[in-house]
């Protein structure tokens, strides 16, 4: 086809716009964004490198992925680049606006098989990305980011949307998502979040395969990769995070499909425009587009822990510790059971019927006949699991292990480095100030300052802030300071940080 | 509670009786909530046979599980055993596994919970082999609230 020559284009465009002509999609693929995009991904041109479903999956099919997103970025941007993600180095993306990773690049500096994570970025690489699927926890884990790795579990649709959102606004596209009304995932009702949550709810569809569609055009048996979610417990406690979706996957109602963190944008969707809905498509471009006003940033609270508790996790264990949770829980159980009996039956009677059985249903069935159900649980051993390390004190106790929990939440300490613990942090009970409130920290400086238990006032304050300092006037100085720029975030380290966005 | 996998009776011969005996010696770190599964494993040999097993025991903490089986309409990631062999030794058994168990959280979905032994009978076709058997699992964990990304371990057997 020939091609149109992009000044007389430009002139069209130009002119319609002066006439007041709505036109808005020419404009689009005629005046290009000057924005320069980086990709990252695995080059199909290079050796196949195949990987297992769940790692770093790169299949024979996804060979398409690298071209599919080069002709839908250079759609919309001047200049589009693409790199094989063995290749790249963080320096590659300085001279881009936006860089996109669809697969983690080598690392810069190995971790350990215990509690280091391999290294793939530094820890001031400021320039704005968007991270497909599993990569954002795979890349981001080990500079601190909230984009962490909740479940390899996301579906095809998004829920619980922003759709005031920029991303749906332009700058590139203005997309009025369509949403369908669709059942509630079950497992939405297995967590406290999702008590207020209607039966059904205004589903967007993003991609067109659906790992949950039991038929052939599965994503397994496409291939095709799985969407990650990430934490959404305390996602919004700094002012760097922000969360725009959920989406379908085997968790909570708060689960974060698509969310940004500082400079750092998760892209929960893991299929590749191949496969994406045309509206998903617009609001990717646009997602790109979205990241170039964080050139520069760094995220401010850093959450280097994906398995500390949260006070949200606290009042789901408040929640969770009740007769209604327990039976729910053996009432799934028991449903899961009885679908597992169902499968096993029809599996059977096909096989009676002389239909040949593929193979994952000749292991089904196999696997089937032989495991026993899962067993209902009692309720004090259900209880014992809730109460954690806090059993021993509360035994079947549930009343008063909840009236415990909710008598100091506000004193709670979680503590950042530890796995899932939380404490009622004396020092704070005594002062009887909550724990988020920076009262706590105006009333240890004038404890400080007072010589009134100067131990305890200096203890808090080295506990719930990032500083060191000394003396009285070195505390109040730093306080005067930033007094109208402090927040507290739990997952940014349990204290108060100085919001460095704020002028 | 440990359960023997094999396919072989214990006590039967010596060979079975020396596996179900290094299957129960096995000795392997307690997971807790920082590292919810802990894997070993050990190569036994009958002496003066041909004969010899690798065995695998993971230990899962309280509340976690490993994946036996998922279907395809599910996410999770189920375990898988890996086998290097040196040239001179061949494998001679599938894995056996310990028994999974339904999971109370997923339709259709089998798991291990607590405890999981994986066993692979293997034959020494050269007595002068040389080289080191590499095995381990590529494996997810799971509990109530999270799922923990997919890891791999590896072990170096003699």
């Amino acid at each position: 086809m020939k091609k149109k020559c992009p000044v007389i284009v430009m002139f069209i465009v130009l002119v319609s716009g002066m006439l007041g002509g709505g036109i808005v999609q020419a404009q689009a693929l005629a005046a290009k964004s000057p924005l320069k995009i980086l990709f990252v991904g695995y080059d199909p041109a290079r050796v196949p490198q195949e990987f297992r479903k769940g790692l770093d999956e790169f299949t024979a099919k996804d060979s398409i992925r690298m071209p599919a997103f080069r002709e839908l970025l250079r759609r919309y941007f001047a200049e589009v680049q693409t790199k094989d993600c063995r290749d790249w180095k963080p320096a590659d993306s300085g001279p881009y606006d936006v860089t996109i990773f669809d697969y983690k690049t080598t690392p810069i500096e190995k971790g350990n098989d215990y509690d280091v994570a391999d290294r793939y970025l530094p820890d001031n690489f400021s320039k704005p990305v968007v991270f497909i699927g599993s990569t954002a926890d795979i890349m981001g884990r080990r500079i601190g980011l909230k984009l962490d790795w909740l479940c390899l579990c996301l579906d095809a649709d998004a829920h619980h949307i922003n759709t005031a959102h920029a991303i749906f606004k332009g700058p590139l596209e203005n997309v009025v998502p369509t949403l369908e009304m669709e059942k509630t995932p079950d497992n939405i009702y297995e967590y406290p979040s999702g008590d207020t949550v209607p039966k059904k709810i205004p589903m967007w569809k993003v991609q067109t395969l659906s790992y949950m569609n039991d038929d052939h055009t599965s994503m397994k048996d496409d291939h095709a990769r799985i969407g990650l979610v990430s934490r959404g417990a305390r996602f919004m406690d700094s002012p760097d995070a922000e969360v725009i979706s959920s989406g379908v996957c085997a968790k909570d109602v708060t689960a974060v499909a698509l969310g940004r963190h500082g400079n750092f944008f998760l892209w929960g969707f893991s299929a590749s425009p191949a496969n994406m809905t045309e509206e998903a498509k617009k609001v990717f471009v646009n997602t790109v587009a979205y990241m170039k006003q964080f050139d520069g940033q760094t995220p401010i609270a850093r959450k280097y822990n994906d398995r500390m508790a949260t006070t949200d996790d606290i009042r789901n264990i408040m929640q969770w510790s009740t007769k209604k949770y327990w039976q729910l829980s053996n009432e799934e159980t028991k449903k899961f059971n009885e679908q597992t009996k169902v499968q096993l039956k029809k599996l059977e009677d096909k096989k009676a019927a002389g239909v040949a059985l593929t193979d994952n249903e000749t292991q089904m069935l196999t696997m089937f006949r032989t495991s026993p159900p899962a067993p209902a649980k009692a309720w004090e051993a259900y209880l014992k699991g809730m109460m954690g390390p806090l059993a021993g004190r509360f035994g079947s106790d549930a009343p008063a292990f909840q009236k415990y929990l909710k008598d100091n939440i506000d004193f709670m300490y979680c503590d950042p480095k530890g796995f899932f613990s939380y404490k009622v942090d004396e020092d704070v009970k005594k002062l009887n100030i909550p724990n988020h409130s920076i009262r706590l920290i105006e009333t240890c400086i004038k404890m400080l300052k007072e010589n009134k238990d100067p131990e305890l006032a200096l203890r808090v304050l080295k506990r719930y802030t990032p500083e060191d300092f000394k003396t009285a006037e070195e505390w109040e100085a730093w306080y005067d300071q930033n007094k109208d720029r402090l927040f507290f975030t739990e997952t940014g380290g349990y204290k108060f940080l100085v919001n460095s966005l704020k002028g | 509670m440990w359960t023997y996998p094999g396919k072989g009776q214990p006590g039967k011969s010596l060979f079975e009786k020396q596996l179900a005996s290094g299957i129960k010696e096995l000795g392997c770190s307690l997971p807790d909530e920082q590292e919810p599964v802990k894997i070993n494993a050990v190569l036994i040999k009958e002496k003066g046979t041909d004969k010899m097993a690798v065995v695998i025991k993971a230990l899962i903490a309280p509340g976690w599980h490993l994946y036996a089986f998922v279907p395809s309409n599910m996410p999770y990631i189920p375990t898988q055993c890996l086998l290097k062999l040196p040239e001179g030794i061949t494998a001679v058994s599938d894995w056996e596994k310990t028994k999974p168990m339904s999971s109370g959280i997923a339709a259709g979905v089998l798991v291990w919970e607590q405890e999981v032994v994986f066993v692979r009978r293997l034959k020494v076709e050269k007595s002068d082999m040389k080289g080191v058997i590499e095995a381990g699992l590529s494996y997810q964990t799971c509990d109530l609230r999270q799922c923990l990304p997919p890891a791999e371990k590896w072990f170096n057997l003699n």
